[in-house]
């Protein structure tokens, strides 16, 4: 993919809706979910709504019947802590620390990069005092935008570059869709994962569709603090760039 | 549009069809409204294609598993008989279970 020529300024009515940095990691056994409570010392005020995340697993099995009986399939449920939900007074600024990471997300407004990979990077580095990672798996940036197209809407692709192709055999009519792109981007030697849809709309006399934007990384992760930081810019320039050859001059307008 | 086939681990595999579409469960953990829809849709994308695709991957794996003997063919037989009326009749007694 060829860098976008349009300028990395901010827009001044991003779409954005939520900006998340998600880093995968291996803890050692000896740490526990109970143990990231402790994540938020220090931290009560700027984060004083705390919430522990679960994992749901269900299971149901089938053994084998015996003869002359019928075998009854088991069932069975399990919740498992795995870390917790700290939400900013605001509400607006979520970490999530986890056993098996560390998430953050800004919903909207969103501000600017700066500011978000710089609050990341300190709460992340608390994370890493408390449950000491032998090592990160996975780096990814996640936008989330939300796009609202004024009605009525003639051609989706007036506005976005990155459409589903219908025959011109077919109706142009298009009431709902949910696409998903996966693709390799050699540059970073990581991937995207593209989501379009058609979500319910903000406003009546608009249509809104998502454009959630997931770059990532997982193999030949840089071992150094720096080098983990210095990719997250890099997974952020391109996810800048994936964001901008999916949209048109029209949608641009939209968000000055 | 362009688009061609380029097989990348771990969503991709040369037989892993279901692997086509990722679930909210690899995707970055997000919060908002947005993130929640992305998922739900995914979900049931998931469903739509599962409910669609069982049958079919039933099918496919009891082909292997199932061994069939056709019955032999028997003759046709043909059969003469003469019918004689004899009037009208009580009905027969049939024993009822109580």
């Amino acid at each position: 993919m060829s860098s976008s020529n349009h300028s990395q300024q901010p827009y001044p009515h991003a779409p954005i809706t939520e900006a998340v940095i998600d880093l995968r990691v291996e803890l050692s056994p000896e740490v526990s979910a109970s143990d990231l409570a402790r994540v938020q010392k220090g931290e009560e005020h700027s984060y004083p709504t705390v919430k522990p995340i679960n994992e749901f697993i269900g299971q149901i099995s089938f053994p084998e019947a015996s003869a002359g009986a019928s075998a009854v399939p088991g069932t069975s449920a399990s919740t498992t802590p795995i870390g917790f939900l700290f939400r900013s007074t605001d509400g607006r600024q979520i970490q999530q620390a986890r056993t098996n990471g560390f998430t953050m997300s800004r919903l909207a407004p969103y501000l600017h990069w700066d500011g978000f990979r710089t609050e990341t990077r300190r709460l992340w580095d608390i994370y890493r005092s408390v449950a000491k990672p032998s090592r990160v798996t996975r780096v990814a940036v996640r936008y989330i935008n939300r796009i609202d197209i004024p009605l009525p809407l003639s051609d989706l692709e007036d506005y976005l570059r990155t459409v589903p192709t219908v025959s011109s055999d077919l109706p142009q009519g298009l009431s709902r869709y949910f696409m998903q792109l996966v693709m390799p981007l050699e540059e970073i030697k990581g991937m995207v994962i593209i989501n379009e849809t058609i979500i319910e709309p903000a406003k009546p006399e608009v249509v809104s569709i998502v454009l959630d934007i997931d770059v990532s990384r997982s193999n030949d992760l840089p071992s150094t603090e720096e080098g983990i930081w210095a990719m997250m810019e890099q997974l952020r320039n391109a996810k800048n760039n994936v964001f901008e050859a999916c949209i048109t001059d029209k949608a641009r307008e939209l968000f000055q | 549009m362009k688009a061609a086939y380029v097989n990348h681990p771990p969503f991709q595999t040369t037989i892993g069809v279901v692997l086509a579409l990722v679930l909210p469960n690899n995707f970055s953990y997000a919060q908002s409204q947005e993130a929640r829809q992305v998922g739900e849709a995914a979900e049931r994308v998931q469903r739509h294609w599962n409910e669609r695709a069982e049958v079919l991957i039933t099918e496919a794996q009891s082909t292997e598993d199932f061994s069939y003997t056709h019955l032999s063919l028997r003759p046709v037989l043909s059969v003469k008989c003469q019918y004689k009326y004899v009037g009208r009749m009580n009905p027969r007694q049939f024993p009822l279970d109580e």
